[in-house]
């Protein structure tokens, strides 16, 4: 059984022969200093600069990836024609405008770009319609993507995960209006959410058509996204959920469909167990990260509660085993997930999120050694 | 008044306006009624608390609270209407995530606290410097990130360090009471709810215990 055979065993509830494993995606890689301490751990005498220029995250190395056994390979878009990643140099950090028009600050004690501006923060309904969108069809996109995404289908490899969120239509929507002030009128000024929801709804599902109709047929599972979940509940009630969130999830998952048979990645941090089976309802195939520490998200309770259903994608524990555990923690939490989540297949193993700058080189080596140690179907009555 | 405080949970800050102008109109005591306003929000962040409240109706009570209390201010001030104490807060350096840490200032503000909010990556020295000026009575500290949680440290430290009396509260994702006890805080708050009903409890051990 190969990597993609694995990935799409298990995808389907099948057991495979191990727990398929990943690394590489939007929310599933690495920040590039914990990458480069993994480098120097292997004893390899190179640095890699950042692929993510706002989380500051690697891309992952084909060598690298088949030293820790990742079961993904990754389809990412080209760069965009209409907009250039270039970093000004102000008194208080590194200033950039991204192609929405959101200000993103890096300063010198952070480890990467967070929010500073959102250029709708005062907007008004009638504002929206006057606001330079980007082009969802940028014909940058398009580059090398058909190519790449072609060859990996070709070599019948590794799984082919193509790595489309672009910020997706949630995030877009609250960083252009501001976290706060977005969350603010969701109670207050619901109109405007739904027409700004809208319209970053509507150019995601231009983009998304775009880069589809490119590289559709040759996918195993697309990336996709949006964070509803905080550490103790959802971020915003169940109601406001089916309301602002649930209709537009349903519009995404039929393009998708429309488009590739590739299964369906859900991203949303946070403890969000109360809304797996309205992902389910709307045709959801994946759930990630399993945020295992924030409320409610215990993996023996979703494997019980939804994983006839749904598949797991993530899992071990970011926000305490893999930045301050010690490698026997880190095999101890694998073994866990492994115990409770792995059995009938529906599990792919992976950080609760990318991998932190904080993260100990030995405890991400760990990681992928333990899942590969105790990973094996049938499982170990040992776990 | 049970329209005041229900305009409050409702996060209707025109209507809380409007009952606080009937009811001073009908002799009412501001102090009174900012009372009646402050035990609505606390019931909101109650709320939030245990999950059945959530960050809009959170924002909206909040900022409600804050229209209420702005038409009330000069009558507080002519009454002599004073805060109940002066709560610090800020995100440490290399965290510039602030939806929490704001969420805990409004809360507050509207429990009747005077905040002092420096923002987001706030440095070691500016915070030393900021509390060393402001004297406050509690200050709060706030991170979402695994890689700031050492600043969060090092920040209580240095704090403590300078001002042994220091009251301090921490909070925010990764933040679990057992951390904050092993870095010598004096307390956790999971939300914003709890934030408000730990500070108070500071405040009465401070005035019980002035030294």
């Amino acid at each position: 059984m190969n990597s993609k055979e694995r990935v799409i065993a298990a995808l389907n509830h099948e057991e495979p022969d191990r727990v398929p494993l990943d690394l590489g995606g939007w929310v599933t890689t690495i920040s590039v200093i914990a990458y480069n301490n993994i480098l120097k751990q292997l004893g390899k005498d190179r640095e890699v600069g950042f692929f993510d220029w706002l989380r500051q995250n690697a891309d992952p190395e084909e060598e690298i990836l088949q030293i820790l056994g990742v079961d993904t390979r990754y389809v990412h878009v080209g760069k965009p024609r209409s907009w250039k990643f270039a970093p000004e140099e102000r008194e208080n950090g590194s200033w950039v405008l991204d192609e929405w028009g959101c200000g993103f600050i890096k300063t010198p004690s952070t480890l990467y770009y967070n929010l500073i501006d959102s250029p709708l923060k005062e907007a008004t309904l009638a504002d929206l319609d006057d606001y330079p969108w980007p082009d969802p069809r940028d014909p940058g996109y398009l580059d090398g993507l058909a190519e790449r995404a072609k060859k990996l289908d070709e070599e019948n490899q590794y799984a082919v995960i193509g790595n489309f969120a672009w910020e997706t239509w949630y995030e877009r929507a609250w960083k252009l209006r501001g976290m706060e002030k977005f969350y603010l009128d969701m109670a207050m000024n619901r109109e405007f959410i739904h027409a700004l929801l809208d319209k970053t709804l509507n150019l995601h599902l231009e983009y998304l058509d775009h880069v589809l109709s490119a590289c559709g047929e040759y996918l195993d599972v697309i990336i996709q996204g949006g964070d509803f979940g905080g550490q103790k509940t959802t971020l915003m009630s169940p109601e406001d959920y089916q309301e602002f969130i649930k209709p537009r999830q349903e519009k995404t998952v039929e393009l998708i469909r429309r488009k590739t048979k590739a299964k369906i990645f859900w991203h949303s941090c946070g403890a969000i167990s109360t809304l797996i089976p309205h992902f389910i309802d709307v045709g959801i195939d994946i759930v990630n990260p399993v945020q295992v520490r924030a409320a409610g998200m215990e993996a023996k309770r979703l494997k019980r509660d939804f994983g006839h259903n749904i598949c797991f994608w993530g899992g071990i524990d970011s926000q305490q085993v893999l930045p301050t555990g010690k490698c026997a923690d880190v095999e101890s939490e694998v073994r866990h997930v492994i115990r409770e989540m792995a059995p009938g297949g529906g599990l792919v193993i992976c950080a609760v999120h990318n991998i932190q700058a904080d993260v100990p080189p030995e405890n991400v080596l760990c990681l992928y050694d333990s899942v590969k140690r105790w990973g094996n179907y049938p499982l170990s009555k040992d776990l | 008044m049970d329209q005041l405080k229900s305009s409050i949970v409702q996060g209707d800050g025109a209507e809380a306006v409007k009952q606080l102008k009937l009811l001073l109109s009908e002799g009412y005591d501001a102090q009174v009624l900012l009372d009646a306003m402050i035990d609505s929000l606390r019931g909101v962040g109650e709320a939030f608390s245990k999950g059945e409240a959530y960050i809009p109706e959170m924002l909206k009570a909040a900022h409600a609270m804050q229209q209420g209390v702005g038409h009330l201010g000069p009558f507080l001030v002519t009454q002599g209407g004073k805060k109940i104490g002066k709560f610090m807060i800020a995100t440490v350096a290399g965290d510039m995530h602030d939806v929490g840490k704001n969420l805990v200032a409004l809360v507050l503000r509207g429990n009747g606290f005077e905040v002092v909010d420096l923002g987001v990556d706030v440095s070691f020295n500016k915070l030393i410097d900021a509390y060393g000026q402001e004297q406050p009575d509690i200050l709060g500290l706030s991170a979402l990130l695994t890689t700031t949680m050492p600043a969060m440290e090092k920040a209580v430290n240095e704090i403590k360090r300078a001002h042994p009396e220091a009251q301090i509260m921490v909070g925010g994702a990764p933040i679990t009471s057992e951390f904050a006890a092993q870095i010598g805080a004096d307390r956790y708050a999971p939300d914003a709810g709890a934030a408000a009903k730990t500070a108070l409890q500071l405040l009465n051990k401070k005035s019980s215990n002035p030294n």
